[in-house]
C-alpha cells in the first residue's frame, strides 16, 4: 500500500484544510516551507514538535500559519 | 465590591491572592478589533486594576458581527474603536481604570505608551507592530501574549523574555509585502476571535496572578472544524531579539514599511 501523509494548512479558505501526500511531496512542501524567508515552521502532529525531515513514522504533519488578523 | 468577584474568587485557581493580584495589575491591549473587544471585556470583567487600550481605528458597520464592545451608535457617531471601547468598559466596571489611547503604535511611541504595564496583549491587525511590541517588550522585560486570528482559526502564545522562545523565534521577521487584512481575502466568522481572545484572556490572568507553568506553547484552535493544536516552540539559537539585538526599534529598519 502506498504510503500516505497528511498535511494540515490554514489560510487559502479561512479555515483547516488537509490533503494527502506521498513522502516525496512532504519532502518538497518541507523544503519549499524551509526557505520561506517567513520562515513557517512545519510540525509532526504525532509528538507536537517541529521537524525538518519526513521520517518513516511521520503520518500527519501541519504547516503554522502566518496570521496577520486581529480580528 | 468583592461580592462582584464571588465567583471568580471560588474558582480554586484565583482565590482572593489571586483576585487581589488582578487588582493591583497593569496591562495595555494594543488593538481593539476582534480580539481586542473579548480581551478588554474580559479583563475589565475580571477586575484587573487598570486597562489601557491603543487603537488607531474607526468603528464601521462590517466590524459589529465580531467585535463584541460595540454598537450601531458608535458606528453612527463615528467614534474612534478606543474611545468607545473606553466608554463601554466604564459602564461595565467602574472599579477599573480604563484609558482608551487613540494612536497608531509604532517604534518611536510605543516604549512611552506600553510605560508601567506589568503585560502586554497583542490584539493588533499586522505583523510589523507585532515585531515591535515583540522587541519592545524583550527589551523591558515585560510578558506579552501574541495573538492572531482569520477565517475560523486563530493561534495564540505567551511569550515570556528570558524564559519562553519569542515571536521571532517563531518567525524570523515580517511576512514578505505584511498582510495587513487577511480578514479582506478570507473572511472572519465571530467566535473565532472570541475563542482566540478568550486564550489569551486566560494566559493574561494566570500570568498577572504569577501561576507556575504557564502555557509555553503555541495554540491553533479552528471553530469550524472543531479542531485544536498546541505546537512546542523551541529558542532560534540565533534570534536577534533574543540575543539584546532590538532591530524593531532601530531607525533603521529591516524592512521599509515600518514607521
Amino acid at each position: 500500500m502506498t504510503r500516505r501523509i497528511k498535511v494540515h494548512t490554514f489560510g487559502l479558505y479561512g479555515t483547516e484544510e488537509i490533503r494527502e501526500v506521498g513522502p516525496e511531496d512532504a519532502e518538497n512542501i518541507l523544503k519549499d516551507t524551509g526557505v520561506d524567508p517567513f520562515r513557517r515552521r512545519i510540525i509532526d502532529l504525532r509528538t507536537g514538535e517541529e521537524i525538518w525531515e519526513i521520517r518513516p513514522d511521520t503520518v500527519d504533519i501541519l504547516i503554522v500559519p502566518d496570521l496577520a488578523g486581529g480580528g | 465590591m468583592i461580592d462582584r468577584y464571588s465567583r471568580q474568587i471560588s474558582f480554586i485557581e484565583i482565590g482572593e491572592q489571586g483576585q487581589k493580584r488582578l487588582g493591583s495589575s497593569s496591562v495595555a491591549i494594543i488593538g481593539c478589533g476582534g480580539l481586542g473587544s473579548i480581551i478588554a471585556t474580559s479583563l475589565v470583567r475580571a477586575g484587573v486594576g487598570k486597562v489601557k487600550i491603543i487603537d488607531r481605528g474607526f468603528l464601521e458597520y462590517h466590524n459589529l458581527h465580531r467585535q463584541i464592545l460595540y454598537d450601531e451608535d458608535d458606528v453612527c457617531s463615528h467614534l474612534p474603536k478606543a474611545v468607545a471601547a473606553e466608554r463601554h468598559l466604564k459602564k461595565v466596571n467602574s472599579s477599573v481604570e480604563v484609558e482608551g489611547i487613540v494612536a497608531d503604535l509604532n517604534r518611536r511611541n510605543i516604549e512611552g505608551l506600553l510605560s508601567g504595564a506589568d503585560l502586554i496583549l497583542d490584539a493588533s491587525d499586522n505583523f510589523e507592530t507585532r515585531f515591535v511590541i515583540n522587541d519592545t517588550c524583550l527589551k523591558h522585560k515585560i510578558p506579552w501574549v501574541y495573538g492572531g486570528v482569520a477565517g475560523s482559526y486563530g493561534m495564540s502564545m505567551n511569550i515570556i523574555p528570558g524564559e519562553t522562545p519569542c515571536l521571532r523565534c517563531v518567525y524570523h521577521g515580517p511576512p514578505a509585502g505584511n498582510i495587513t487584512s487577511t480578514h479582506e481575502r478570507v473572511g472572519i466568522i465571530g467566535p473565532a476571535p472570541i475563542i482566540t481572545g478568550s486564550f489569551q484572556s486566560v494566559e493574561a490572568m494566570k500570568i498577572l496572578i504569577g501561576v507556575k507553568g504557564i502555557n509555553r506553547d503555541l495554540i491553533i484552535a479552528d471553530i469550524w472544524k472543531g479542531t485544536f493544536y498546541r505546537i512546542k516552540i523551541t529558542l532560534w539559537r540565533e534570534c536577534p531579539s533574543c540575543q539584546g539585538k532590538y532591530e524593531f526599534l532601530a531607525e533603521t529598519t529591516l524592512r521599509g514599511g515600518m514607521k
